[in-house]
């Protein structure tokens, strides 16, 4: 039987940094995949992830195991993307060194029209201003229900439901002002 | 269904709150409005593009460096060991707190009671001070030697403050110990 969170954490404080090697790889994807869909470029998804980890590591005494271990390490994984952005005031997106779980279309042609459109959605959502992306990343693209979007982000429910509602329909603006826009420009 | 209502239902939906009923209504405004019905086209294709491009795989190594950088750190310690420093400042809270109540009512010559009456009774005298400026005026007006008379006549009064402070500081150390004991919260 595999040990639960709880129990590798207290191996962690008791000295036994193999445990959280366990830890690490059983929450790898999931904050890699927050902080690469928070942040966009690849080599700071490999700076943070190493730091969020470290940062995690250093923080395992103040863990509370009402809440799970995942919305626990997303709230750091969050905190320091939105940090690290702050810091840089922007963000850049690099669709050739995406590594994504393999997409079923086998047509090339099928699979460019996806990419282009993965492409313009994401960058719809990197322009969305802060207070609306990291909802959209966290619900749509992490699976995040809201009360768990109410700890990560210290917020009511009710905001985080606010501010989604209306990242979708910025969303949904955004990419029909950008198809206009190509119509007009052919 | 108006369109405001589809709009709340739609956001229902994309939250995958899909009940039957407002299912059924949902659907029924969307065959007859265009403009919903594009809405929720639009929106179908934007968050099921994010949805299915949520996780995103790390790449090979980084669980590697992460490991080597945390095995570089100190191995963690429980933080219990560390409550050691508040231990001993709500031991010596405790113990000052004793000197002070066995020393006050001899040194002034007045019994435990009336220590307490008159600490209480010097809140009071405090209060009409302030509000008096007595000091003040004492001291703004140079009659330095009837400002220090006055100040006499409260360094009993003193004791009474030092004894609450103590005990505030040792319920506060000990409060501490208590929380660090306790698994942290998020």
């Amino acid at each position: 039987m595999e040990p639960s969170d709880s129990g590798l954490i207290q191996k962690c404080l008791a000295g036994n940094q193999d445990a959280f090697a366990e830890i690490l790889s059983r929450y790898k994807r999931l904050i890699y995949s927050v902080i690469y869909n928070l942040m966009g470029d690849s080599q700071e998804v490999n700076d943070l992830f190493q730091e969020v980890f470290i940062r995690i590591y250093k923080s395992l005494h103040t863990y509370n195991s009402e809440y799970s271990f995942a919305t626990w390490a997303a709230k750091i994984a969050t905190n320091v993307c939105l940090d690290r952005q702050r810091q840089k005031k922007f963000h850049q997106v690099s669709m050739e060194e995406m590594v994504e779980i393999s997409d079923n279309r086998e047509n090339p042609e099928d699979l460019y029209l996806a990419k282009e459109q993965k492409h313009k959605i994401r960058m719809a959502v990197d322009g969305l201003p802060e207070k609306y992306r990291v909802p959209v990343v966290l619900f749509h693209q992490q699976g995040f229900s809201y009360g768990e979007m109410a700890i990560i982000l210290n917020q009511p429910v009710s905001i985080i439901k606010n501010r989604l509602y209306r990242a979708r329909l910025m969303l949904r603006d955004t990419l029909a002002a950008n198809r206009e826009k190509e119509a007009v420009s052919r | 269904m108006n369109c405001k209502e589809c709009h709340q239902q739609l956001m229902d939906y994309f939250d995958h709150n899909r009940e039957s009923k407002g299912l059924q209504l949902l659907h029924s405004h969307l065959d007859s409005c265009q403009g919903c019905r594009e809405l929720f086209d639009e929106l179908t294709v934007i968050l099921g593009t994010l949805e299915a491009t949520s996780m995103v795989e790390p790449e090979s190594g980084l669980e590697k460096k992460v490991m080597k950088r945390i095995q570089s750190l100190p191995v963690l310690v429980k933080q219990g060991d560390d409550g050691l420093s508040k231990m001993f400042m709500g031991s010596l809270s405790v113990i000052f707190t004793l000197i002070l109540l066995i020393s006050t009512p001899i040194l002034n010559h007045i019994s435990f009671l009336d220590m307490l009456i008159h600490g209480r009774s010097f809140i009071y005298r405090l209060s009409g001070i302030v509000l008096d400026c007595q000091i003040i005026y004492h001291f703004v007006s140079g009659l330095f030697s009837t400002f220090l008379f006055s100040l006499l006549q409260q360094i009993q009064s003193v004791y009474t403050i030092a004894l609450f402070m103590t005990v505030f500081l040792g319920v506060k150390a000990v409060y501490g110990k208590l929380a660090v004991v306790k698994n942290g919260s998020i």
